[in-house]
């Protein structure tokens, strides 16, 4: 090869090189424009979709992911975190079945600041749900939400319970929303699901199971209306579980198979010692 | 008359014609190129990886398949006009109404086979991330019957599209001018339900006049509605089809098609070839 | 009749303004069965709109073309005919053995001995070679023979060629006016049209002249030349005008030439005589068909026969 172009390639090279660079201020730039720029409306996108709605909604949805990898430090700034979820909204707005968008919204619950966000979160895992017919997944995620952030304990056993009664769903589920149910105070409905779900189940583990649940929470009803009735006799409510065997109101405290036992606990809820039912770590599947 | 062998010799030359046109190996090597990249794109996703596969590869069959329809369908028969190869056609004892048919039929035969091999390049690709890469992330109800349907009914639609596009070619005798129309009717009638959807909506999202309501609801009836053929989302996520669904989008596409062709049959009977 | 034309008008509306042209006026022919006729006439003069309207492409604004008396625009008239178009495109992918099959094919003829007949074809034409070839390879000149071979393939008893010796070689030409010839021998009809009259002097029996929508002139070849003869007459030295002759003298300080109709001979040879010039030789020339088609078409101009 001649020399001379040899010459010449090696200017043109750097003549890119540096008009790369240069590029890549603007560029950057640019990006800030865009970031600026608001996110066309989900009716638009309806609109462009097309018959490319999954395709459309997996492209969103990576924006979504980009968004909240590009971010420098662990901590996320609300401008980003609007973005993502309205990114995550946008994509379940054009494939609402699509389940990694929920999960990442799930994965948000943990950054949210605010109930007011979660209940955003919460409101696109139950719409979601309402697609997602086969999966319990997505309100199990939003029954956690409810109890675990929101304290809402009645939602969080509705929630579960609906989980609980997907074909498929995992038993446990109904364990869970009879445990919500008893903490919000209304261990009936927490019992009539556990004997629905019993009506409907043949499998001999989760028939066990159920039962179990169902015996622990008939035994909790009965200490609760024994203790609404020495409330009313005493006008004070019991302070320890032995106060309502000495008022004589119950013969005596039941027991559990395993032998846990029953106590107050200071707001005078029926608890169990020593947690039997499940956290959410292990309900995670 | 010789209406049947001649609609056949027709179809064959067409269909010929059709797939030793080199944009269709294009066509086939890009959807190659991102059946590939179906087993890269999947890793930017957590859970639901059957159905990214699903969507780009379903997605990938349609976009082939218009690209198909719109550049290469339509040229076969806007070129005749064009180049006047059409005087050797037309000049024999060969009816008009032949001649769109055979046309029809030898470009439905281009479509149909270059659909099976990106069809099966599709399949390929989406069976190779099932069985090796992310079987457990596919929708427990998934279902190859709803990939193959979602395929099927993406025919169905091309074969609706080429019928448009046949009018729109009778029409105006050009091949840019009738792509870009049937381009534009492939747009309109994909947007429209939606519109529809917007304008006739309880809740006012849009504000509209009562006259311009008519005319949606007019160009809705009118224009065909392409949204029907696509089973993409319901294969994606294995969700569960109703035969009527099936049936009554076959019939639409089969109605829709048949009164195309009549049209540019009429319009085409009524053609002089200067 | 093979082929007749009855009162043929052609208005064509052009344009968004719908302005008008008229392409064709009361034109009228008939062409026998077994005749080779030759169709001339000048760019635009109207050829292809008549045999387009003869092959039903387009619609008479009046009057009627009819192949062995059935209308054109029927497909079953059509059936009888083979047609050569001006610079025919074929389509691109395909090889001359398919499109043979295709026109046999539809024409409803068996296939073995179609092939037979376009085996023997292509090789009269030395197409065999490029025969699996795709067309679009082809030279313009291979081209037009395809599209030749594709008019006869199918033995039709009326051939229409327009231009059929365009972009051939002397060869070709030779080959396709053979085959014409051997059609007639086989009383097929054949209607072509041409530039290079010299093929159609030699093709035809009868000749028809278009100009301008109508025909100018309708009879045999050779009727053509009557009247068509002259004399080139050389005169000796530099002459420039001759009184009373009206042709033009060309010519340098040695000798100069004039050309004058028959009929003028005497009197122009009077008038040298009276001029006292030397004549140095008289040549009788017949006139070139060229001269007679344009002096029919120029002069005739305003006064079609019909």
């Amino acid at each position: 090869m001649n020399w001379r172009w040899a010459i010449l390639i090696v200017i043109l090279l750097a003549v890119q090189a540096i008009s790369l660079t240069k590029l890549r201020v603007y560029y950057k730039q640019t990006e800030d424009i865009q970031r600026t720029i608001p996110l066309p409306p989900e009716n638009f996108l309806k609109l462009i979709r097309m018959e490319f709605s999954g395709l459309l909604s997996d492209v969103i949805f990576i924006q979504a992911q980009e968004t909240l990898g590009n971010r420098k430090t662990r901590e996320i700034t609300p401008e980003a975190s609007s973005l993502v979820m309205a990114l995550i909204e946008r994509t379940v707005a054009i494939d609402p079945y699509f389940l990694d968008p929920y999960y990442l919204a799930q994965a948000f619950v943990w950054y949210s600041k605010g109930p007011d966000e979660i209940r955003r979160i919460n409101q696109l895992l139950i719409t979601g749900a309402e697609y997602r017919t086969w999966d319990p997944d997505l309100l199990f995620y939003a029954g956690f939400n409810h109890y675990f952030f929101l304290r809402e304990y009645r939602r969080a056993g509705d929630l579960f319970s609906q989980a609980a009664k997907i074909h498929g769903g995992w038993a446990g589920l109904a364990g869970l929303a009879a445990k919500m149910y008893q903490r919000g105070r209304d261990t009936l409905t927490g019992i009539a699901l556990l004997k629905g779900m019993l009506l409907k189940t043949t499998d001999k583990e989760i028939r066990q199971y159920l039962e179990a649940r169902l015996d622990q929470y008939q035994k909790m009803y009965y200490l609760e209306s024994a203790a609404k009735i020495y409330q009313e006799k005493f006008l004070v409510p019991p302070r320890q579980i032995e106060e309502l065997v000495a008022a004589d109101i119950i013969p005596s405290i039941p027991v559990l198979p395993k032998g846990q036992k029953f106590y107050l606990d200071i707001q005078g809820n029926v608890d169990i010692e020593k947690e039997a039912a499940p956290k959410s770590k292990n309900t995670d599947k | 008359m010789n209406r049947f062998p001649n609609i056949y010799h027709l179809a064959v030359i067409t269909f010929k014609e059709g797939i030793r046109d080199r944009a269709l190996i294009g066509v086939f090597i890009i959807s190659l190129v991102m059946m590939v990249m179906n087993v890269a794109f999947i890793s930017f996703f957590m859970r639901d990886l059957g159905k990214v596969s699903v969507d780009l590869g379903l997605s990938t069959v349609s976009l082939a398949g218009l690209v198909l329809v719109l550049f290469i369908g339509l040229n076969l028969i806007s070129k005749d006009l064009d180049k006047k190869t059409i005087f050797l056609i037309l000049s024999r004892s060969i009816s008009r109404t032949q001649y769109l048919l055979g046309k029809f039929a030898g470009l439905m035969g281009l479509i149909i086979m270059s659909m099976a091999i990106i069809g099966l390049i599709s399949f390929l690709s989406v069976l190779l991330i099932k069985s090796f890469l992310a079987g457990v992330f596919f929708a427990k109800s998934f279902s190859w019957w709803t990939f193959f349907l979602a395929w099927g009914m993406s025919v169905v639609s091309l074969m609706t599209l080429t019928a448009v596009g046949f009018l729109f070619c009778t029409l105006t005798s050009h091949a840019f001018v009738a792509m870009v129309i049937t381009s534009m009717v492939y747009l309109i009638g994909q947007t429209l339900p939606h519109i529809q959807e917007l304008v006739l909506a309880r809740q006012q999202v849009l504000k509209v006049s009562a006259s311009l309501k008519i005319i949606i609801q007019i160009l809705y009836y009118i224009m065909p509605n392409f949204s029907l053929f696509d089973f993409k989302l319901q294969a994606a996520h294995g969700l569960p089809v109703e035969p009527g669904h099936i049936l009554w989008a076959v019939v639409y596409g089969l109605v829709y098609t048949t009164v195309c062709l009549w049209l540019a049959d009429l319009v085409f009977k009524k053609k002089e070839f200067v | 009749m093979a082929i007749e034309f009855e009162n043929l008008t052609k208005v064509y509306q052009t344009g968004l303004r719908k302005k008008t042209v008229t392409a064709l006026t009361n034109f009228s022919l008939s062409v026998e069965e077994g005749e080779v006729f030759g169709f001339l006439g000048l760019n635009g003069a109207g050829k292809s709109t008549v045999i387009k309207i003869l092959l039903g492409l387009i619609r008479p604004t009046r009057g009627n073309a009819t192949i062995f008396g059935q209308p054109g625009s029927d497909p079953a008239a059509r059936h009888r005919i083979g047609f050569l178009p001006e610079n025919p495109y074929l389509y691109d992918h395909l090889n001359p053995n398919e499109l043979i099959s295709f026109a046999a094919g539809v024409a409803g003829k068996n296939h073995h001995q179609v092939i037979s007949r376009g085996r023997e074809l292509l090789e009269r034409f030395s197409l065999t070679e490029v025969m699996t070839q795709p067309v679009r390879l082809l030279s313009k000149g291979m081209t037009q023979k395809m599209g030749f071979i594709m008019a006869i393939i199918h033995d039709p008893d009326v051939i229409i060629l327009d231009e059929p010796m365009n972009g051939l070689d002397p060869l070709g030409r030779r080959i396709v006016a053979d085959i014409i010839i051997e059609l007639q021998a086989r009383s097929k009809t054949v209607f072509f049209t041409s530039h290079i009259l010299n093929d159609v002097s030699r093709l035809c029996r009868r000749v028809a002249i278009i100009h301008r929508g109508s025909l100018h002139y309708l009879g045999r070849v050779d009727e053509l030349y009557d009247g068509a003869f002259r004399y080139r007459i050389r005169l000796k030295g530099p002459v420039s005008e001759l009184t009373g002759i009206s042709a033009t003298i060309t010519g340098n300080m040695e000798s100069s030439e004039l050309l004058c109709p028959q009929e003028e001979l005497i009197p122009t040879i009077e008038q040298i005589n009276k001029a006292k010039l030397m004549i140095l030789s008289i040549e009788p020339e017949r006139e070139e068909l060229e001269d007679v088609f344009i002096r029919i078409v120029t002069e005739g101009q305003n006064e079609p026969i019909s």
